[in-house]
């Protein structure tokens, strides 16, 4: 009985933000790309020719050709397979944390906002202690200690990061519960529960949108970097950050050439690129003062 | 007499800030009847809409505090409530209409959604009067109601969409869906012009003829009070000073205070050339004026003005006057 409820507030809810989303220009390409990384990211096994940790000694550094689309790197690897793969690794990474940053972020920011007081300050003078440590450092000694590897990789990161979602959504809350619309939502008899998610929250969408497409990209940079330090995703899990930086040394090599060599970092920018496109246009369509 | 909806009695919500303890409600009491449209007014600043929210308990705390009183509403007092009680009397018998319609309405949802919110919320989940099927009915039957134009496709529209005054009726129908048995109307003309002003009392007058609601209607503007108002009560300075019915406040104000205010309404049609104003400044509700807190601005103040505080005089049958002129033996 209450489901036919929320599905009629549904409707009457998003029936414009999805006709909205269709028409902007943004939202196609960047939607594009991050569906394609996706759809790469799911079906690498069919798409990829080759195993991309295999290596085939006796076809290093082999040019373009039928059966190495982007040629093979100095250990044999195909750098198409590993490029196809490294998008499943960075997928994963990308999502993990900012799933794992939100979940713990978002509520302590929510609180510390709607609540104030004790609580709020004791919140956010946790956030200042986090927010003073370097994330990068403490994600390598956290790594450090507790070995590498990809889920570990993701709790490092988390350890520092969350603290940017807190901070945001507080500030966010603080603001917002402030308009007369919250008065206005307590004057018709709302659960402090329901204003902070069904009212607060959804105001706060468009800067959290945009901090999630910020963290995005950078949690496959970061990871990247880690990679490099090997401290990261262990080889021969393919990474793109991880093979950038291994193949920057045959970069003037004649084979399989300069183009192939950073084929992987392309590759990053371009997903970097379209989940940043995709995220300012789901930020406009979700705020809809934005979308005049 | 029958029992009143709602008695407010000795009720005083100080703010506690650094600076001191702001007196914003010292001590007010009135009464209302069903179905009754009573007007709160005085300047800005005088307590109005901190008595209202005191109402509802909806007064920020802290820094505000309700310190005193008692809120009696359909012979329960308010004030000793939970706050879940209280939460479940907000929206179904009590509610309340802001100032401003454009910051009133949440802007992330659509109309519909946010006037389905207080249906779904009170009506089925929380007193299983309605199913849920019929909550998009109800919310078409509110639109109507508050004569919104062509309520099918404005429903999914959002407030944005909406100009100020259709915003404000979208916002009654929204606190009215629940048929409370009390609307308190914050200044709900103040923000739109005069065209849609008209339009909103309009409206108001005509609910309370069809639902029998009863309106508490906080305003500084008397023409508004003059259109809309049973009776009166005048308050400055944290206090009412004034209680009588409309055609008589109007005709014989009691009150020095009442009487400037009055005065200052510029008449259309006279040669004056000035407008009436009333002398001085607004008391600080930190360190009231002792005595009479309207006797530094009093054309008629006496020496015991400025000393002891007046007390609430019946002068004739609902007519209240809180002053020292009418002290002595005429107290009843």
């Amino acid at each position: 009985m209450l489901d036919r409820v929320r599905d009629f507030l549904r409707r009457v809810r998003r029936s414009t933000t999805f006709r909205y989303l269709r028409r902007d220009i943004r939202a196609k390409i960047g939607g594009g790309i991050v569906l394609l990384v996706v759809f790469t990211a799911i079906f690498a096994g069919f798409i990829a020719r080759h195993d991309p940790a295999a290596e085939n000694p006796s076809d290093r550094f082999q040019g373009p050709s039928w059966k190495y689309p982007f040629g093979t790197d100095d250990k044999g690897r195909d750098i198409f397979s590993r490029v196809v793969y490294g998008a499943r690794t960075a997928l994963i990474i990308g999502t993990l944390l900012v799933v794992v940053e939100a979940v713990i972020g978002v509520p302590l920011g929510l609180l510390a906002g709607y609540r104030g007081g004790k609580v709020d300050n004791l919140i956010m003078r946790l956030v200042d202690a986090v927010l003073a440590m370097p994330g990068l450092i403490i994600a390598l000694a956290f790594v450090a200690v507790f070995g590498p590897g990809l889920y570990k990789v993701v709790l490092a990161l988390a350890i520092t990061g969350w603290a940017g979602y807190a901070r945001l959504i507080r500030g966010q809350t603080l603001a917002i519960k402030e308009e007369t619309y919250i008065e206005a939502a307590r004057a018709i008899g709302e659960k402090d529960r329901t204003i902070v998610f069904r009212y607060v929250l959804p105001n706060a969408i468009s800067p959290l949108i945009v901090m999630i497409t910020m963290t995005f990209p950078a949690a496959i940079l970061l990871s990247s970097s880690m990679s490099f330090l090997g401290l990261g995703v262990q080889p021969p899990t393919p990474d793109w950050g991880y093979d950038l930086n291994a193949y920057k040394k045959f970069l003037g090599d004649p084979m399989p050439g300069p183009l192939m060599t950073i084929l992987p970092g392309i590759v990053m920018v371009i997903t970097i690129f379209g989940f940043n496109f995709f995220g300012d246009a789901l930020r406009d369509a979700y705020d809809p003062r934005l979308r005049e | 007499m029958p029992e009143p909806l709602l008695k407010v009695q000795g009720l005083k919500t100080y703010f506690f800030l650094e600076r001191g303890v702001v007196k914003a409600v010292d001590g007010v009491d009135f009464e209302m009847k069903k179905g009754e449209i009573l007007g709160l007014v005085g300047e800005t600043g005088c307590g109005k809409s901190v008595t209202a929210l005191s109402i509802l308990r909806l007064v920020q705390s802290p820094p505000g505090k309700i310190v005193e009183g008692k809120v009696i509403f359909e012979g329960e007092d308010l004030l000793k409530k939970s706050n879940e009680e209280m939460r479940k009397i907000r929206g179904t018998k009590i509610s309340m209409i802001f100032q401003d319609p454009h910051t009133s309405l949440d802007p992330v949802f659509t109309i519909g959604y946010q006037i389905a919110e207080p249906i779904a919320l009170h009506q089925v989940i929380e007193q299983h009067l309605m199913r849920a099927e019929e909550v998009p009915g109800k919310v078409m039957e509110m639109l109507k109601l508050v004569r919104i134009p062509d309520p099918e496709h404005r429903v999914v529209e959002y407030p944005h969409q909406f100009s100020g005054g259709m915003k404000q009726r979208a916002m009654i129908a929204m606190m009215i869906s629940c048929n409370p048995s009390l609307l308190i109307a914050d200044e709900p003309t103040t923000a739109v012009d005069v065209t849609i002003q008209a339009q909103i009392l309009d409206l108001m007058r005509d609910l309370r003829q069809k639902l029998g609601t009863s309106v508490l209607l906080i305003t500084h503007n008397l023409g508004v009070v003059a259109e809309m108002c049973d009776r009166l009560a005048v308050m400055y300075a944290g206090n009412i000073v004034e209680q009588a019915d409309l055609k008589t406040l109007f005709e014989d104000p009691k009150h020095p205070y009442t009487s400037a205010l009055l005065a200052a309404v510029p008449k259309v049609g006279t040669k004056k050339m000035e407008l009436e104003t009333i002398p001085g400044m607004v008391p600080s509700l930190i360190t009231p004026p002792p005595g009479c807190k309207f006797h530094p601005r009093c054309p008629h103040a006496m020496d015991i003005c400025r000393k002891e505080f007046p007390q609430m005089i019946e002068i004739d049958k609902g007519r209240l006057v809180r002053c020292h002129l009418y002290g002595g033996g005429s107290k009843k």
